[in-house]
């Protein structure tokens, strides 16, 4: 749908000052149909890319090739998307059906579909109450959920969302991942980006991670799990007298008789023999499996 | 109507809107209030004709005050869209940076029209209580402060997209001064030749403001011909054409960041 080629962007802080890339060389695909995460740490170039997508700023190398499905020109294929900015603002003193009416109609929708859409997404977004408010009334997530219905107005086949969990309580934050995967269900792509790992595993099937400007991983992300999911596995037992622990075990966690191991797969059956005749008792079992999060830290640091 | 008229056309009446609704408008009735009470108070300190004063005053502060509202707007026009990133929300639409540039200086001077109309009205009602009779060039000057006020909003909107919004203040301030001594300067320096030319080359770039100064005709009642009416309404309407373009060619390719 999407095709980065080759983005670089340099800048300056002054004329004295010595330029530097806030993006290098970043290339990759978004395809149709795709629900991916943006990953990156505050400052990595996410939002630098995402202002470059939507021609905000120039690249100072490379360039974005859109799907010719989305259309031949800017306007055409600006129709066809829809950008919720990070932290958003709107004009405080419209309110917030106001805003939205003039989100939709400058996206071209016609005013019965315009009220229908608003109708629709405000109270899936539990927001109608506040729509007769003045903008300026409004709370960091209430503003969220108002940039994301006037994102959703004129129904768009490719979301680039900028943060769009930040500020949200947990519920909201839950209402909102729901959306995105129903939207995704629906055959709309998303380009999700945000610095919380946690938010992007769940919810997201591919992932690209930028650190310093630079594509430390692009692909998907259940391979990149599986990839990672260690060969050792964690028992978390209970032994009242575990006083000398066998040589193939290691301790990694101990609270009174509690006792969190590692241990080889090939040694399993016999940890679990010598608990259980020593009066112990298996608590649980499982492989170790790393989060994203630990993940992208461990690629990160090798880098 | 076309996508690109419609545009201008939606950004313009909620740009209006949002204003109308701000604080600035508020100001702009209790400043209406204060207008009348200083003409009221000037025109106490003339004997014979408190209603020249009154229209004199009057005509002179509504002038300053709309060229002030006009550089305050047109210098939060887009830094403050930018700050405050409501400008990425409008322009991920499908729209063109020319149209919102458009959009946003047509609903601008429908604010300023209606200011201008608003204390317009307040200063011939306090004419016309002072015991003043009716000549059209009142209306002429009202009409030329609205235009006075336009340039200044254009040149102030040019000036922000390529500086910062204080020195882009000091600027439009320099432009509006310079734009009123245009005539003087020129009579100052016709004996030499040389300085002359230079200095009639440089104010092709300034505004000639004492063009739209009609005040001292309409207080003295004098008539003007409708050529030079017209002519002046012309000229001004060339130049923040030209502006607009320039500042168009500008936002363009601005990067907004």
């Amino acid at each position: 749908m999407i095709t980065f080629k080759n983005i670089s962007r340099k800048f300056k802080n002054d004329f004295w000052s010595k330029s530097f890339y806030a993006l290098t060389d970043v290339s990759f695909t978004l395809s149709e149909g795709d629900l991916v995460g943006f990953l990156g740490a505050n400052g990595a170039g996410k939002t630098t890319l995402i202002k470059i997508l939507m021609e905000f700023i120039n690249p100072t190398d490379g360039k974005i090739i859109f799907d010719k499905k989305l259309g031949s020109n800017k306007q055409e294929i600006f129709s066809k998307l829809g950008h919720l900015p990070e932290r958003p603002y709107f004009y405080p003193y419209l309110t917030g059906l106001e805003f939205l009416t003039y989100m939709g109609q400058l996206a071209n929708v016609p005013s019965g579909e315009i009220k229908k859409q608003i109708s629709y997404w405000s109270s899936k977004v539990n927001i109608s109450h506040a729509l007769d408010r003045k903008v300026r009334s409004y709370s960091k997530g209430m503003l969220q959920r108002l940039g994301l219905i006037s994102t959703l107005i004129h129904k768009p086949q490719l979301l680039i969302l900028d943060e769009p969990l930040s500020g949200l309580d947990p519920i909201g934050r839950k209402e909102l991942k729901d959306i995105f995967l129903e939207l995704n269900s629906q055959g709309v792509t998303i380009f999700l980006s945000s610095h919380i790992v946690a938010d992007i595993e769940q919810i997201c099937n591919k992932a690209v991670v930028l650190q310093k400007g630079r594509i430390l991983y692009e692909g998907d992300i259940q391979s990149l799990l599986k990839k990672h999911i260690k060969s050792k596995l964690l028992l978390e037992l209970q032994m009242p007298s575990f006083n000398d622990p066998p040589a193939y075990i290691n301790i990694i966690h101990r609270q009174n008789d509690t006792y969190i191991v590692e241990v080889d797969p090939k040694d399993k059956n016999q940890l679990i023999n010598e608990t259980l005749s020593n009066n112990g008792e298996i608590l649980s079992l499982n492989y170790q499996s790393p989060s994203l999060e630990q993940i992208i830290y461990e690629i990160g640091i090798k880098l | 109507m076309s996508q690109y008229l419609r545009s201008i056309f939606y950004i313009s009446k909620y740009t209006f809107l949002e204003i109308l609704k701000s604080k600035i408008m508020m100001n702009v009735v209790l400043f209406g209030a204060f207008l009348i009470f200083l003409c009221l108070v000037a025109s106490e300190f003339t004997y014979g004709v408190p209603q020249k004063v009154a229209l004199d005053i009057g005509l002179g502060i509504l002038s300053i005050a709309s060229v002030g509202i006009s550089i305050f707007m047109g210098v939060n026009l887009l830094a403050k869209e930018i700050e405050t990133r409501t400008i990425y929300m409008i322009l991920s639409r499908p729209i063109r940076r020319s149209a919102f540039l458009f959009g946003k200086l047509i609903g601008m001077a429908q604010i300023l029209l209606l200011n201008i109309c608003l204390w317009g009205i307040l200063v011939l009602f306090t004419y016309y209580f002072l015991g003043g009779s009716f000549q059209s060039l009142i209306i002429w000057s009202i009409f030329f402060s609205f235009l006075e006020a336009l340039i200044i909003l254009c040149i102030v909107t040019l000036f922000s997209l390529i500086t910062n919004p204080t020195m882009s203040v000091i600027y439009s301030i320099c432009m509006f001064i310079v734009g009123h001594a245009t005539s003087e300067t020129l009579l100052l320096v016709k004996k030499s030749y040389l300085l002359s030319k230079t200095v009639k080359f440089i104010f092709i770039f300034f505004p000639n403001l004492s063009k739209l100064n009609i005040k001292q005709h309409v207080l003295y009642k004098q008539s003007m011909s409708m050529s030079y009416l017209l002519g002046s309404s012309g000229y001004a309407l060339i130049y923040i054409l030209i502006v607009i373009l320039i500042c168009i060619l500008i936002f363009r390719t601005k990067r907004l960041d």
